[in-house]
């Protein structure tokens, strides 16, 4: 058991947990969010109202804060005519405004006029009423001049007449009027109407404040112009800048019958204030359409957490692709300790048995002593070849190795190593093609290792009998290209990327010992550390081609 | 200057001696250089603070006693203003006269050598009180029981000895009675029932009213009686355009006065006009280009000894060589400075003058013509007196239409006069005119950098009848092209940087200035209004209808506010406030009669509503001249900064 903790180890089981727990983290939290997002939504449209219903009353604080005020600026000067421009351009621009009266006021102290509004000594009496409306064909106006048709209208002036002298009554010589004192005096404002009256300078209301007391004994007469501003909250605009969430949004009467909503309808409210105090804003919406509200808003939502899911899930992807690459390395250097001791062990046991057989022997004759030592010297030269080139390899991936460039005629170097290999496996038969024009730039050595490697995985991968390998050697402009073309097994396809792979062997029957996959492997990374390149061409069954290919 | 430092250290530097002497030389040069720095830092003038420019001064009313022993004066005791005596024969029996702690003394004067009688008030809404001191025994009491009215000195010497005469508005507020006041305390007299119409009266030297002038509708007309004894009668009526102003008799004669009069003539010229037969009897002096002025006439001796006139400067026209020796002498001994006559005793040898010039405030003075001795009373301002300050100077330039405009250039003192900050300063009225002379809010904001632009557009007084009443009817019209050409004109001649203008007014100036924010955003930076009229509506308002003399005129000179009701609208930059792109400044008193505080709210929330950057100065207990310390310096301050900001580089 206790060997099994170094060992390599694969714990699936853990990534799955994993893959498990981030899964029902994300139903969790989808789960959260579409809850979540439902209330939030229930609550924009309770809230959303109170920006609408500010909207819908910009135009109607702008005329009550700015337009209404500008009556002041003329300070009682106004006759029908301005008053009718006045008029005009609020029934033109305020639609919820659907009538104006405007009273040409007179402030005076003459006792033999008798009408209009009477306290102590100070009479406000209307020298004339008009009325203005709007219609297609413009302004429309109805100048009453009568006095009997005048007193229809005594309501307003009896109204203000009634607050003003209430006032100047307590006003004080070095008085002020104060906001609040304004809009409690010179605005009467009920459901549906405005009256507002011109609000004349401190001065001035002092000598209204003597003139009622009678303290004047000459009459005088101050001009006062009042207006009274008919309103219709239906036909204040509504500007609805929440069509998703409201369905519906409209003014109605505060009063009347209570619409119940229906079952599949949500609704809310908000009073209109001062002159539209008779009617209330309503919104409405049916629980689909929010439904479908709830739902847009929730789709980013789900992307987002859909987004953060999968990345996870590629992370874990991931882990596992390492996990199973790093088993694979594991399970190749592994592979290729066997094989090296596998190979270290045929001649060490040849060693042995010789060396045995010498040590048991009584007598060594002459031939059996040249056997032992010849059988002894090769399998050290086979230990040593071993050995070199394992560290040599080892080397030049560490890039540790120099490289010792020496003018190579390739011509001589080819036959030479031809020559000696044709001794080695006499059933060879290599073909040379030699065509170059100038000698090749590079470590003698380390290109005769390539060479060797070559001739020796052609011999070693061909059927016997039918060993065979060409040799060309060619220059064009630019490289030099060496083909190395044999007849042998061949490789498949599937496999030419692998073969150049450390620790790779294809299995087959000819390479079940005295291989440790090296070979190939050792021949690309000379190869590309000298400059060059190294490519295979073949098809199973007919052969194989190697093609280097080295700079000139 | 440093520029020139900087070319003078190159050249050192290039200099191709031996390195030694060359780095001595760069040594010398910056030496040089720091010297010059430190001289141009010298040469910058420091800010004078606001309070010596608009501080009040602390004695003031000094007035000559008619034997010309004694000069009474208001000073300041224990925070109230009191009256004080200088004994001009015994220096150190000089005293202080009254001595109230808790009230100060309006006003006073002399009703012969020994008495004074005084006005007394804690606000301009306070009751009339009125008494009388004597100065040998200190003894005050009261003259006349306290009544809510105002009051008017009308012949202040006691003819006779006992009385003198006053003018009360008890009786009704809109005019004032005539009275005779018993210095002894017995009940006032009334000696002349206004029938509504007289606005100001004449006395004789035997203290007789026997001229009376009235305003009864569009016209001001001169009443005149032979004697108390027989009613007035009318002997002149002018148009609106002209006026008759009669200085005072000439001598001891009760027919013959002298007197400033328009009437058939462009331009006020002195007359001498005889009452019994009602004819002119000849112009005494008259000007080409302005109107004469009035000032050389003295109530104390009957004489009319000069008359004054301004073109670009004040100046003075004698009637007898005696008269102008005696004044060329005053002249020598004031060396350089410009007076005024302010009063003297009954033999007109013993004057109070004030002194000025455009760069001092100047002081008052007590001049003897027989001794010829000069004794200074007080300093105006004497904060100012030793301080780096600008001249006035006059320009004149032709309007769009060919009339030619006069004003003053105040620049900051040792400014190149190229391309400088500008603060145009229209005058208040617009009947009044701008003059020669120490003006302190100008002096004010050419010390703080900018070049100060002050004009006499149409419609200032002072330039005859056709340069007045071309500017009827013509506010935020050729007045307010008189301006901007003007303006154009000091931008045109490089002198005024287009960049950096700002219009700044009180009263009428301040209506310029909030019109060129309606209507010419683009010639000025920002715009500042103090007590200017925002709405020409309210500005009517405050005419009462009863007074309907004045709103005849007023119809003349702004328009009808019912009949031109759309010329007024117009023309009120209350109805024009979204049109504003510039900073506003307003500045407004909570008791100004000309124009209302709702419309000042209005005109300000409206700016705030279109994001323009605005500053509302109101001070609720303020008329339309502010008068506490501490609200004007409140507004310079302001202004100040105001200007700071924006017209910044």
């Amino acid at each position: 058991m206790k060997a099994e903790k170094y060992s390599y180890r694969k714990n699936y089981g853990l990534l799955l947990v994993f893959f498990i727990v981030i899964s029902g983290l994300y139903i969790f939290a989808l789960f959260l969010s579409r809850n979540y997002t439902e209330s939030h939504i229930k609550n924009e449209f309770t809230n959303r109202k109170s920006e609408i219903f500010d909207q819908t009353l910009i135009p109607f604080n702008d005329f009550f804060q700015n337009r209404i005020p500008e009556v002041s600026f003329y300070q009682g000067f106004l006759d029908s005519v301005q008053a009718g421009k006045y008029a005009y351009s609020i029934l033109s621009s305020y639609p919820f405004v659907r009538e104006i009266g405007f009273f040409d006021l007179q402030f005076n102290n003459d006792h033999n006029l008798n009408y209009g509004f009477i306290v102590n000594n100070l009479r406000i009496q209307p020298k004339t009423i008009t009325f203005f409306s709007i219609s297609r064909s413009g302004l429309n106006k109805n100048t009453i001049l009568d006095r009997g048709q005048m007193a229809l209208h005594s309501e307003e002036i009896n109204n203000i007449g009634v607050k003003l002298a209430t006032y100047i009554d307590k006003l004080q010589a070095n008085a002020k009027l104060s906001d609040k004192d304004i809009l409690k005096v010179f605005y009467t404002i009920r459901p549906g109407q405005i009256t507002y009256l011109n609000i004349p300078r401190v001065n001035d209301l002092i000598v209204y404040k003597s003139i009622m007391e009678g303290n004047l004994d000459h009459t005088v007469g101050y001009e006062q112009d009042m207006f009274n501003f008919q309103i219709d909250p239906m036909y204040l605009e509504v500007k609805n800048s929440y069509a998703n969430l409201y369905e519906k949004v409209e003014i109605v009467p505060l009063v009347g019958a209570p619409i119940t909503p229906e079952n599949d309808e949500i609704s809310t409210e908000m009073p209109l204030p001062g002159a539209l105090a008779d009617y209330k804003l309503l919104f409405r919406s049916s629980k689909s359409f929010l439904s479908e509200e709830i739902n847009r808003s929730f789709w980013p939502v789900l992307g987002g957490i859909s987004l953060i899911y999968i990345i996870l899930i590629a992370i874990l992807y991931l882990i596992y692709r390492n996990l199973e690459i790093n088993g694979r390395l594991f399970k190749l250097q592994y592979d290729f300790i066997n094989n090296l001791t596998h190979e270290f062990k045929t001649p060490v046991s040849v060693i042995k048995i010789a060396g045995n057989n010498i040590k048991s022997a009584q007598v060594l004759s002459d031939e059996e002593r040249k056997m032992y030592g010849n059988i002894l010297d090769q399998e050290a030269d086979r230990l040593n070849n071993l050995m070199n080139k394992l560290l040599s390899f080892s080397q030049i991936e560490n890039k540790t190795i120099k490289l010792n460039k020496e003018e190579v005629d390739l011509e001589e170097f080819t036959e030479n190593l031809v020559a000696s290999s044709r001794i080695k496996y006499a059933d060879f038969k290599i073909s040379t093609k030699i065509d170059v024009r100038t000698s090749m730039l590079a470590d003698p050595v380390l290109l005769s290792s390539v060479f060797q490697n070559m001739i020796d995985n052609a011999y070693k991968y061909s059927k016997a009998g039918h060993k065979i390998l060409d040799i060309t050697i060619q220059q064009n402009k630019k490289n030099f290209v060496i083909t190395f073309k044999d007849e042998g097994i061949g490789i498949e396809k599937a496999e030419f990327n692998n073969i150049f792979k450390k620790f790779y062997r294809i299995k087959s029957q000819y390479n079940q010992q005295g291989s440790i996959g090296l070979g190939l492997a050792f021949c690309k990374e000379i190869t590309e550390f000298i400059g060059g390149d190294i490519t295979v061409k073949s098809q199973l069954g007919q052969g194989t081609t190697f093609t280097l290919v080295f700079p000139v | 200057m440093t520029a020139i430092c900087y070319l003078i250290t190159i050249f050192g530097l290039i200099d191709k001696d031996a390195f030694g002497i060359m780095r001595l030389q760069f040594w010398t040069v910056l030496f040089f250089c720091a010297l010059t720095m430190l001289g141009c830092q010298q040469h910058k003038v420091d800010p004078i603070p606001i309070n010596q420019f608009f501080s009040t001064p602390e004695k003031s009313n000094f007035k000559i006693s008619p034997n010309g022993r004694f000069i009474a004066y208001i000073g300041m005791d224990n925070h109230c203003k009191n009256i004080y005596l200088i004994d001009l024969k015994h220096r150190d029996s000089s005293k202080q006269l009254t001595y109230q702690n808790d009230i100060n003394v309006k006003s006073f004067a002399w009703n012969n050598d020994s008495k004074i009688s005084f006005l007394t008030e804690q606000s301009s809404q306070d009751s009339l009180r009125l008494y009388a001191v004597d100065i040998n025994t200190e003894k005050i009491w009261a003259l006349i029981k306290p009544v809510r009215a105002r009051f008017r000195w009308i012949h202040s010497i006691a003819s006779g000895g006992e009385s003198f005469v006053a003018g009360i508005n008890d009786r009704d507020s809109s005019f004032f009675d005539l009275y005779r006041i018993y210095l002894d305390g017995r009940p006032r007299e009334r000696i002349l029932q206004n029938p509504g119409n007289m606005s100001s009266w004449i006395a004789s030297n035997d203290g007789q009213i026997r001229l009376a002038i009235a305003n009864d509708s569009v016209q001001q007309s001169v009443l005149f009686r032979p004697s108390e004894q027989e009613p007035f009668k009318e002997i002149i009526r002018c148009d609106v355009e002209s006026s008759f102003t009669p200085l005072g008799y000439k001598d001891s004669s009760n027919r013959i006065i002298y007197a400033l009069s328009n009437i058939d003539r462009d331009k006020l010229a002195l007359v001498s006009y005889d009452l019994v037969d009602e004819r002119e009897l000849g112009e005494l002096f008259s000007h080409k280009a302005v109107d004469v002025s009035p000032g050389g006439y003295f109530s104390e001796l009957n004489r009319l000894l000069f008359v004054n006139y301004t073109t670009s400067r004040q100046n003075r026209h004698f009637f007898d060589e005696q008269t102008k020796q005696k004044y060329n002498e005053l002249s020598k001994q004031i060396d350089g400075f410009e007076f005024q006559v302010l009063n003297t005793d009954a033999s007109g040898e013993k004057v109070i003058i004030k002194t000025y010039t455009d760069v001092n405030p100047g002081g008052i003075y007590f001049y003897d013509f027989i001794t010829k001795e000069l004794t200074k009373l007080t300093d105006n301002n004497s904060d100012l007196k030793d301080k780096e300050l600008s001249p006035n100077e006059f320009v004149t330039y032709k309007a769009r239409d060919g009339v030619e405009i006069s004003g003053y250039l105040t620049y900051p003192v040792h400014s190149n006069r190229k391309d400088l900050p500008m603060v145009v300063l229209p005058h208040d009225g617009p009947n009044g005119r701008e003059v020669w002379g120490f003006d302190n809010e100008a002096q004010f904001l050419a010390n703080r950098g900018y070049l100060v632009f002050q004009m006499n557009y149409r419609g200032s007084t002072g330039f005859g009848k056709k340069f007045w009443t071309a500017g009827f009817k013509e506010w935020g019209g050729k007045i307010q092209d008189d301006i901007t050409d003007g303006v154009k004109w000091l931008i045109k001649e490089g002198i005024a940087d287009k960049n950096r203008i700002a219009i700044v007014g009180k009263g009428f100036g301040g209506y310029s200035a909030l019109h060129a924010a309606c209507f010419n955003s683009d010639l000025y930076k920002c715009a500042v209004s103090y007590s200017g009229y925002t709405n020409l509506f309210t500005y009517f308002r405050d005419i009462p209808p009863y007074f309907k003399s004045y709103v005849q005129k007023m119809y003349q000179i702004v328009g009808n506010p019912i009949r031109e009701a759309e010329l007024f609208k117009n023309i009120s930059p209350v109805f024009h406030s979204d049109k504003v792109r510039i900073p506003v400044l307003l500045v407004q008193g909570g008791k100004d009669r000309f124009s209302s505080v709702t419309d000042a709210n209005q005109f300000v929330q409206k700016l705030k509503n279109n994001n323009i950057p605005v500053q509302y100065l109101l001070k609720e207990d303020e008329d339309r001249t502010f008068k506490k310390d501490e609200n004007v310096f409140g507004y310079y301050n302001e202004l100040e900064r105001f200007l700071a900001k924006y017209l910044a580089d």
